[in-house]
């Protein structure tokens, strides 16, 4: 790799994990349902992130392509499911709290 | 090759029953899923290459990057057995026609693409399978539309993508350095540069997330609200399964065909295998719930199972399969006690049962021969594994972990015997003399599992010559 | 033909075993089964007298018995067969017929059966075998007696326990001195290492199945509270036959030890304090029964102080000897049991009638054995007690002196005893016939008859014991002969002066002689429990006892509160840990990341 590389390469380096901390910390602190899937999604484009500039310093960006578009599906399959969830979470307890759902202890 | 069919029937009965033509009832759908899972398990007893060629043509344009392995021929047996008792139990439990169809359809799918992972050459399609399974995980738990499953459910998916982000984080380092994602891109790679601090983080990253996955300590927070809250045949399902192949499973495949043994990495598993026999131990002794506890049990059996493994030699890996075989079975056998105990008595509060053993004996029984197996008392087959842990703990030099999981042991007698005299034993309570064994499809279950249990306990030579040499060694 | 010695053993035990078990419509069958297992035995042990067997006897799953029938065995066995006929007619005719009685048949037969196995082997194992079996029967016949008396047969069982204990361990040390399990192979010398210590163990295991001290204090209590044939037929006959037997094969086959040196002096010393004591005490005594018990126990002094002189001379006096106390105190049982019968007790207050009058055959076995007893010449022990007498002189005077004053208590107690029951004045003026059952009576006759025969006729017995020891020449001097005799019948008038004229001055029958114990304190030694070592030993055993246990309680403690506490304490924060959070799961899995990145 060459120096302006491995600058670049440093740089998402750095920008991903900014953008896991920022998903953990949306998911551990907010009391809002909605606002833990947004925290799921921020954690998931820091990955396509990730893996993009893979595959860009790997000299293979086209299978980076594939795995960002394959992953970009199954997201939106756990998206729905996870709509779904907060639907019924919602007609159940009429909150989009989440000390709603904090019910199973011990 | 025809393993692909393992992946693609499951697939196209779920497209057959959905199509929108017809509509197949809830009975029927239960027939054949059960039959193939019957066929599925006796595939694993027959050679490799039966195939037919007209199959296999129409296969081939579907075709997958699959490689049959002895490990995966095994998982093959452990699903389609613990799928069959699932849908069996479900035949039991649940009387409407759509429930039953909708179940039906979501295992058929996760069956799909556990069978799968099973046989994968390739990290990424790890992931991709990995994923399916979670997916219908989360629809299945939650699926009865009940508080706490919604709850439990939703937890169980914020804390899976979690770990399939860290997965993918580690996916995606990997396939900086290597260039490629099949396993065998990858073991170079890592026999190459595996001493790099970069590399190292990744596979740390991966194995955290596989235990988030499979519920070991102390990143196991989900599990036993999952398993409280799940109906029960999905509760039967999910612990005999899921949590196994996604988490340790894949751990083991890992492990075994791509990255070799490292004394640190070694050291982190045996670490966190143990606190997690141990805590688990301690938190299930004191459970009211039945579920919650063997959830905690859950938690520490899989605990032994990463110790097995932990060790590093051919022994360890092996002792750790067997383990893995004899806990879904046990483990689905008591959760089957659960859903017939659900049935009949619906009182899920330990404190308030008593005396049950004589109204429900098949149940009492079963439950008392797959608690003996999960203590590990010959000659069930919870003996036999838990006894080549040891030994292969003991051998590879490992003798504080050896002693760690002999005495935790105790502990598993504990919580066995105290929930055993609570539900079964003792005096009946009032309120209770009206109930009768459960229905036949659950006994039915419950003593095909027993018997599994005793069988492999009992003709155990044959059995660690069979199986799992030829696992370990294909 | 050798198998039949065999019969010793099989034949009372399976009686005995039959007898226990049969309902009791049969009573009448079990006894004449009873007598017949008896009389078979004695017969047998004639017919056999005179052979040399050397046999190997495979009793049952393959138990080898190794037989060796020989002189000293032959006579024993002689001895005994006759003793437990006299006492199984005797018990028959005077027990009453209760389940309690046929036990008592049951286990003398199982008694008789374990003695002649002690007697007949050669293999030292087997004959602790049988030697510790023979415990049972004697616990079993204490307990069959009036009132259940089972901390009595507790007592006996531990004393003799004790005493086994010494024996056992001499006999493992011989075996690994001398090298062999089989008595006619081992000959030590008692200069090997191991070998004195072997010597003592043995001597003192033997000896106290006589009745030596410390080892007597079950004798007394056994006396009053167990049946009177056990009295007869155990203490009496088999503990002396079997103790004399192991002792004389000690001293003259086992062990190699010069004549004179210390050891005998040591055993001799130790039988003489058994016999001034016992007599001592039996002075005392305010029960019939158990002054003749004190006198057996003085008289088993007598035998180890014979045995221990080494000399061939001296075990052939103790062998007399033996077989004289078995008969003459066979027959004073006999007669204490017919006055236990007439009167209902053998205290000295409980004697109600005058006896002379009342029971005059009772009357005349007294004086015919309690002369024996006494030492008066022509009867039977007369003679006997002079061999004894010029084997301790033999060794030393001192000891010799001491024997006197033995044999002078003992005829003061015999006198004293003869006066109370049968010559003081009687409380009722009832004259009538109050003598025993004839089966009672008869063995008593024959018993006192014997002492008179054989006493005068004792050239018989002499010779019979000669053969199974060695033929013993008098050798002594006529000197030393004529002064032997002429103490014995100094003592002899020396006793009744005592007794018959001082006794209106102290009116209790014992003169001078209690003067000068009375000095002594023996009797307050003899009130006084703390001299019994038993009694001592189970102080000790309690206090024991009591610290255990509470190191017991301290045990539980901690098993049933401590450890089920401190688990129930983990997992109950474990459990509470699990807040339904899912930031706080998140948490961990933070917390684990950060936890591995800092190990490695």
């Amino acid at each position: 790799m060459s120096v302006e590389n491995i600058l670049l390469f440093k740089l998402y380096i750095i920008a991903t994990p900014v953008l896991f901390l920022v998903g953990i910390y949306a998911i551990m602190t907010t009391r809002n349902i909605i606002a833990t899937i947004i925290g799921i999604e921020i954690m998931t484009k820091g990955v396509t992130l990730l893996l993009a500039s893979c595959g860009y310093f790997n000299g293979r960006p086209e299978m980076a392509q594939s795995f960002i578009i394959i992953m970009i599906v199954v997201e939106v399959v756990i998206l729905t499911i996870s709509a779904g969830l907060i639907f019924n979470i919602v007609k159940k307890h009429d909150s989009l709290d989440t000390r709603n759902i904090r019910n199973l202890k011990g | 090759m025809s393993f692909s069919l393992a992946v693609l029937i499951p697939l196209f009965l779920v497209l057959f029953f959905n199509l929108p033509f017809y509509r197949i009832s809830g009975k029927i759908a239960v027939f054949i899923a059960s039959l193939f899972c019957i066929v599925q398990a006796f595939s694993f007893f027959l050679p490799v290459n039966a195939t037919c060629p007209a199959v296999q043509n129409l296969v081939s344009y579907f075709m997958l990057d699959f490689q049959c392995d002895g490990i995966s021929r095994l998982m093959l047996l452990t699903s389609a057995i613990v799928a069959f008792a699932s849908i069996l139990v479900l035949y039991a439990m649940e009387d409407s026609d759509r429930k039953q169809f909708n179940f039906v359809n979501l295992i058929l799918l996760s069956l799909a693409g556990m069978n799968g992972l099973f046989f994968v050459r390739d990290i990424f399609s790890v992931y991709v399978f990995i994923e399916v399974i979670a997916a219908t995980s989360y629809i299945l738990i939650a699926i009865n539309k009940d508080k706490n499953a919604l709850e439990a459910s939703f937890k169980y998916l914020v804390m899976s993508s979690v770990a399939t982000v860290m997965m993918l984080s580690s996916i995606a380092i990997l396939f900086l350095v290597a260039g490629g994602t099949d396993f065998v891109t990858v073991s170079n790679m890592y026999q190459q540069y595996g001493g790099n601090s970069l590399v190292t983080a990744a596979v740390v990253l991966f194995i955290v997330g596989l235990f988030i996955k499979g519920g070991v300590m102390p990143f196991h927070g989900w599990l036993p609200d999952s398993y409280l809250a799940a109906p029960a045949p999905v509760s039967v399902y999910l612990a005999g399964m899921v949590t196994k192949t996604t988490g340790i499973y894949t751990l083991i495949r890992l492990f075994y065909s791509v990255f070799g043994f490292n004394t640190a990495i070694q050291s982190i598993l045996l670490i966190f295998a143990s606190i997690s026999i141990v805590l688990g131990a301690f938190a299930a002794i004191n459970q009211n719930n039945f579920k919650r506890m063997l959830a905690y049990s859950s938690i520490s059996q899989v605990g032994y199972i990463v110790l097995g493994f932990g060790a590093g030699t051919t022994f360890g890996v092996a002792a750790a399969i067997f383990h893995l075989f004899n806990h879904s079975v046990f483990k689905s056998l008591l959760f089957v006690n659960s859903a017939a105990l659900e049935k009949q008595v619906n009182v899920s509060d330990m404190s308030e049962m008593g005396g049950l053993a004589s109204k429900m004996p098949v149940t009492s029984t079963t439950s008392v021969i797959a608690f003996l197996s999960t203590a590990g008392i010959p000659p069930l087959s919870g003996f036999w594994s838990k006894l080549m842990i040891i030994l292969a703990l003991w051998t590879a030099d490992l003798k504080v972990y050896a002693v760690i999981a002999i005495l935790a042991s105790i502990l598993t007698m504990t919580y066995f015997l105290i929930m055993q005299k609570k539900v079964f034993f003792g005096r009946l309570k009032e309120g209770f003399e009206n109930v009768k064994e459960a229905p036949l499809a659950i006994t039915f279950v419950s003593i095909l599992l027993c018997a599994i249990t005793v069988v492999v306990g009992l003709l155990f030579p044959f059995v660690l010559n069979g199986l799992i040499n030829s696992a370990v060694s294909f | 033909m050798n198998i039949l010695l065999n019969v010793f053993i099989i034949i009372p035990l399976l009686a005995g075993v039959l007898l226990y078990f049969l309902p009791s419509k049969y009573n009448i069958v079990k006894i004449i089964m009873f007598l017949a297992a008896v009389s078979v035995n004695s017969f047998f042990s004639v017919f056999f007298y005179g052979r040399e067997i050397l046999f190997n006897s495979h009793l049952l799953f393959r138990l080898d018995l190794y037989f060796r029938y020989y002189g000293l065995n032959s006579f024993m066995m002689i001895v005994l067969g006759a003793a437990a006929l006299l006492a199984a007619v005797y018990a028959v005719a005077s027990m009453k017929k209760e389940k309690n009685t046929f036990m008592f048949y049951a286990f003398m037969l199982l008694a008789l059966s374990f003695a002649n196995g002690v007697l007949l082997t050669d293999n030292f194992i087997v004959l602790l075998l049988f030697w510790e079996a023979l415990m049972i029967p004697m616990f079993g016949m204490i307990a069959a007696g009036k009132d259940k008396p089972v901390w009595t047969a507790l007592k006996t069982l531990i004393i003799s326990s004790v005493a086994d204990l010494c024996l056992m361990f001499g006999v493992m040390l011989i075996c690994a001195v001398g090298g062999s399990f089989m008595i006619s192979q081992t000959n030590v010398d008692i200069s090997q290492p191991g070998a004195v210590f072997a010597f003592i163990m043995m001597f003192i295991g033997a000896a106290a199945k006589a009745g030596a001290m410390p080892f007597h204090s079950w004798i007394p209590d056994a006396s009053v509270k167990a049946p009177l044939p056990f009295m007869v037929f155990m203490v009496t006959a088999v503990e002396k036959v079997l103790s004399i037997y192991l002792l004389i094969r000690i001293v003259k086959d086992l062990f190699v030890i010069e004549i004179g040196s210390d050891i005998s002096i040591y055993a001799m010393i130790f039988g003489v304090i058994t016999l001034l004591v016992a007599n001592m005490f039996a002075v005392y005594q305010k029960d019939f029964k158990k002054m003749l018990s004190y006198a057996s126990i003085g008289q088993a002094g007598y035998m180890i102080v014979a045995v221990a002189s080494l000399s061939v001379f001296g075990m052939v006096a103790a062998l007399f000897h033996m077989t004289a106390h078995i008969v003459y105190k066979t027959c004073l049982f006999f007669v204490a049991g017919n006055i236990e019968k007439a009167e209902g007790s053998t205290e000295i207050s409980g004697v109600k009638s005058n006896l002379r009058q009342t029971m005059p055959y009772t009357f005349m076995s007294f004086v015919l054995a309690g002369a024996a007893f006494a030492g008066v010449p022509f009867f039977f022990a007369f003679f006997s007690k002079e061999m004894i007498y010029a084997s301790a002189l033999s060794v030393n005077w001192a000891f010799y002196v001491c024997l006197s004053i033995g044999s002078l208590l003992s005829a003061v107690a015999i006198l004293n005893w003869g006066i109370k029951l049968f010559y003081s004045k009687p409380k009722e003026k009832i004259i009538q016939e109050k003598e025993v059952p004839v089966f009672m009576f008869i063995p008593t006759i024959i018993s006192a008859l014997a002492c008179l025969m054989f006493g005068i006729f004792n050239k018989v017995p002499h010779t019979l014991v000669s053969n199974v020891i060695g033929q013993v020449e008098n050798e002594h001097s006529v000197i030393i002969t004529v002064i032997l005799i002429s103490v014995s019948v100094l003592v002899l008038i020396l006793a009744f002066i005592n007794n018959v004229y001082t006794c209106k001055k102290r009116n209790d029958g014992l003169g001078f002689i209690a003067a000068a114990l009375d000095k002594i304190k023996i009797d307050k030694l003899n009130e006084n429990i703390k001299f019994d070592p038993y009694e001592i030993f189970i102080k000790a055993v309690t206090k024991f006892s009591n610290a255990m246990f509470n190191i017991d309680k301290g045990l539980n403690y901690f098993y049933d509160v401590t450890v089920p506490g401190s688990v129930n304490f983990v997992s109950e924060s474990v459990k509470k840990a699990h807040t339904g959070n899912i930031s706080v799961y998140l948490l961990w899995v933070i917390l684990g990341i950060i936890f591995i990145f800092i190990i490695f």
